[in-house]
């Protein structure tokens, strides 16, 4: 998994942010702490979905969905990019990115740091 | 039981026998645990086929038996271990009695009768006084001439001691009987039928086996265990005591090991994992309501013990007093660096409901605290070690609802008394320790948090859908002001009751009326003249309110009464990601030493 610097991990989340918005997500909450930030989003059909970095850099998404009738579920079908790791302890993140890991700030300006 | 009988027993014979049982109680756990894992297997295997299961019900069977032998031999040890330790004390009074007659040349009859020689000497006459044989008083006073006072006064010196060393024996015999009586009664349940088929009834019988080895031991008990002591004193005791001697309190007092503050948390539950399965065939023998209540929530965490979960299960209470007692641990809070200590409120009780519902409530803080923190261990328990009122949303939204304080006084101090455990079995000594009260519950740990000392070793305390906390500030819970935090979602009606002195003005009409016309209720109640900020609740002042000085963090709303039917679903989001993630997030945070992380929400 990427390691995210802290001086990236706002940025990432304006990625999410951006991408989020675009699909007509709207916002419930914001966490804007630098070094474990989180951001809280709802679907037009109701999931609420939430991002947190957790204090090792390693990214958490949570997925809500709305009241359903409790029945079982089959895993998921898609394959991941890197190794799998449901149902095992989840590691500190360990890949090196150029862009993501880089330990300064991104110059220009992002969504979470203009308003 | 007799003097002749007292002055032959040899206690250690009755503790060798004890250890005896006590190893045959290993063997059998260890035979059951061999059993079970190719039971296991076989079911693996997935044989089909008459052979094969009448081999699988065999196995069961077998596994059954071995069972039940490890417990009731382990509960004969311990009734031999307390019999061979308390008879100690009144042999050896018997046996310095009887060196003392018969250092002065005294004869001792089997019937406790002391026959001394001439001695002292007549005023008139110059010869000695004769001698003469006393009975002995044991301190039982009964009908009918009382004890022979007559020689106090005699002449004859040897009179007088005859009478001290008779008295001696005559005390020391009754003790023993006592003794014996008592342990006799006990050991004398613990008989299995020839031909051992362990059927329901002898499980049901098992629990109260438990309680009279207990009871028979009491002395015994109370004499070896600093029970009125301090949980830490209780741990310094735990520690002083050989493997051989802990196995012993284990096997011979399960119901107690399991339920006492101070002993180690991976002891607990073993005890309590034995504890379940008696409380289970105990209530399944009982067909009252209250019974059938109790065993579906027994039987739920039954289910989840052994499917195992994640992170680990530790069930460091549980017992049917009352509305039922259940303390489960989610990580072992002796050695994770994080607790935390979940006080459930209104409705909570041993139940059906509480191992998805109460339970999981603390499962899922853990988790979150997980993903807040990855590397830092988390210890996430929920106690329910009081009776919880069991006013239901009808009962609010009538506004007939009335609540007292004395289920939250009665608790508080036993949960004051859980968290010194806490504290005393911590491996390292110093976890970061957080008090969580939800609903009611916020009452219970409000008030524990005011008594003299705080809470034992809290650091923060959270409060969530708190009708109050019977104190008007946060300074007066004793961790400091800024480490109180609380969550009040604004449809949870619950944090947004009048106080006494207004549901008389009127104020709750409103709530009704709320309820059947307008879109949703405001948040806080209207002020009077006993409350003239408006934010006081049930329990003293709103923990939300800017004058209690608590540091209020975000949740979601939640449903409206209205949306939700009546379901006052609002009062129950605060720990469930799946309801509102906002606020298990920030309640993780502060569980995890990170509450400068949260997010803050402006206070009522």
């Amino acid at each position: 998994m990427t390691v995210i610097s802290e001086e990236r991990r706002g940025n990432f989340l304006g990625v999410v942010e951006r991408y989020w918005k675009s699909q007509g997500y709207s916002q419930i909450g914001m966490n804007r702490n630098a070094k474990s930030p989180a951001m809280y989003f709802q679907t037009p059909d109701e999931f609420n979905v939430r991002l947190l970095i957790g204090d090792n850099g390693q990214a958490f998404f949570e997925v809500a969905t709305p009241c359903v009738e409790k029945s079982s579920v089959s895993p998921p079908a898609s394959k991941t990019v890197g190794p799998n790791y449901a149902g095992k302890p989840i590691p500190d993140p360990n890949v090196h990115s150029d862009f993501w890991s880089a330990s300064t700030p991104i110059t220009s300006a992002s969504p979470t740091r203009s308003r | 039981m007799d003097l002749k009988k007292l002055q032959a027993i040899n206690p250690s014979e009755y503790a060798d026998a004890a250890d005896g049982y006590r190893a045959i109680s290993d063997m059998a756990d260890a035979a059951k645990g061999r059993i079970d894992k190719q039971i296991t297997k076989a079911m693996q295997q997935a044989n089909e086929g008459e052979a094969a299961n009448a081999a699988r019900q065999q196995l069961t069977k077998l596994s059954q038996n071995f069972h039940y032998t490890q417990t009731e031999c382990g509960l004969i040890s311990g009734a031999l271990t307390g019999f061979s330790s308390e008879i100690a004390a009144p042999r050896r009074r018997l046996l310095e009695a009887l060196d003392d007659a018969k250092a002065l040349s005294y004869t001792v009859h089997a019937n406790g009768g002391v026959t001394y020689p001439a001695g002292g000497e007549n005023e008139q006459t110059g010869e000695k006084i004769v001698g003469g044989t006393v009975t002995g008083f044991n301190g039982i006073y009964s009908r009918g001439p009382g004890p022979d006072m007559t020689g106090l006064r005699s002449p004859n010196p040897n009179r007088a001691k005859a009478q001290d060393i008779a008295d001696r024996v005559a005390h020391a015999v009754q003790e023993a009987k006592e003794i014996d009586d008592r342990y006799s009664t006990a050991l004398g349940k613990l008989k299995a039928a020839p031909g051992l088929a362990v059927d329901t009834k002898m499980w049901a019988d098992v629990a109260s086996d438990v309680d009279a080895v207990s009871s028979a031991a009491t002395p015994y008990l109370l004499d070896n265990i600093p029970m009125d002591k301090s949980p830490a004193d209780i741990t310094k005791w735990w520690n002083s005591l050989s493997d051989e001697q802990r196995d012993e309190y284990k096997r011979g007092f399960p119901e107690l090991i399991g339920n006492l503050d101070g002993i180690p948390a991976v002891v607990r539950d073993e005890a309590n994992r034995e504890n379940i399965q008696t409380l289970i065939a105990k209530l399944e023998g009982q067909h009252d309501d209250d019974s059938q209540t109790k065993l579906d929530g027994l039987k739920g965490i039954q289910e989840k013990l052994l499917a195992g979960s994640d992170p680990p299960m530790y069930l460091l209470g549980i017992g049917d007093q009352g509305n039922g007692r259940a303390i489960v641990a989610y990580g072992n809070p002796d050695t994770a660096q994080n607790v935390s200590a979940y006080v459930p409120g209104l409705t909570a009780r041993l139940d059906g409901d509480f191992p998805g519902g109460t339970m999981k409530r603390a499962q899922d803080t853990a988790l979150t605290a997980r993903e807040v923190s990855p590397h830092s261990s988390t210890s996430s328990i929920v106690w329910l070690g009081y009776d919880a009122p069991q006013l239901s949303a009808r009962d609010f939204l009538s506004s007939r609802s009335v609540m007292f304080r004395d289920d939250a006084e009665a608790g508080a101090p036993d949960y004051n008394q859980f968290m010194a455990g806490i504290s005393a079995t911590h491996e390292n000594g110093d976890p970061h320790i957080t008090a969580i009260g939800h609903s009611y519950g916020s009452l219970t740990v409000g008030l524990a948090a005011q008594e003299k000392g705080g809470i034992p070793g809290a650091d923060d305390i959270i409060l969530v859908g708190s009708p109050g906390t019977g104190a008007n500030s946060a300074d007066q819970l004793n961790v400091g002001k800024g480490h109180v935090f609380v969550g009040a979602a604004d449809h949870d009606i619950v944090t947004g009751l009048p106080s006494k002195g207004q549901v008389g003005s009127g104020v709750a009409g409103g709530i009704l009326g709320s309820f059947a016309g307008a879109p949703e209720i405001g948040a806080a109640a209207g002020a009077s003249a006993g409350d003239p900020d408006g934010d006081d609740l049930w329990f003293g002042k709103d923990p939300s309110s800017k004058a209690f000085g608590a540091t209020r963090f975000a949740v979601s709303d939640g449903p409206t009464i209205l949306e939700d039917h009546g379901k006052m679903k609002a009062h129950s989001n605060y720990f469930n990601p799946a309801k509102d993630q906002m606020s298990a997030d920030n309640i993780a945070r502060i569980v995890v030493g990170k509450s400068d992380e949260i997010v803050q929400e402006q206070p009522r």
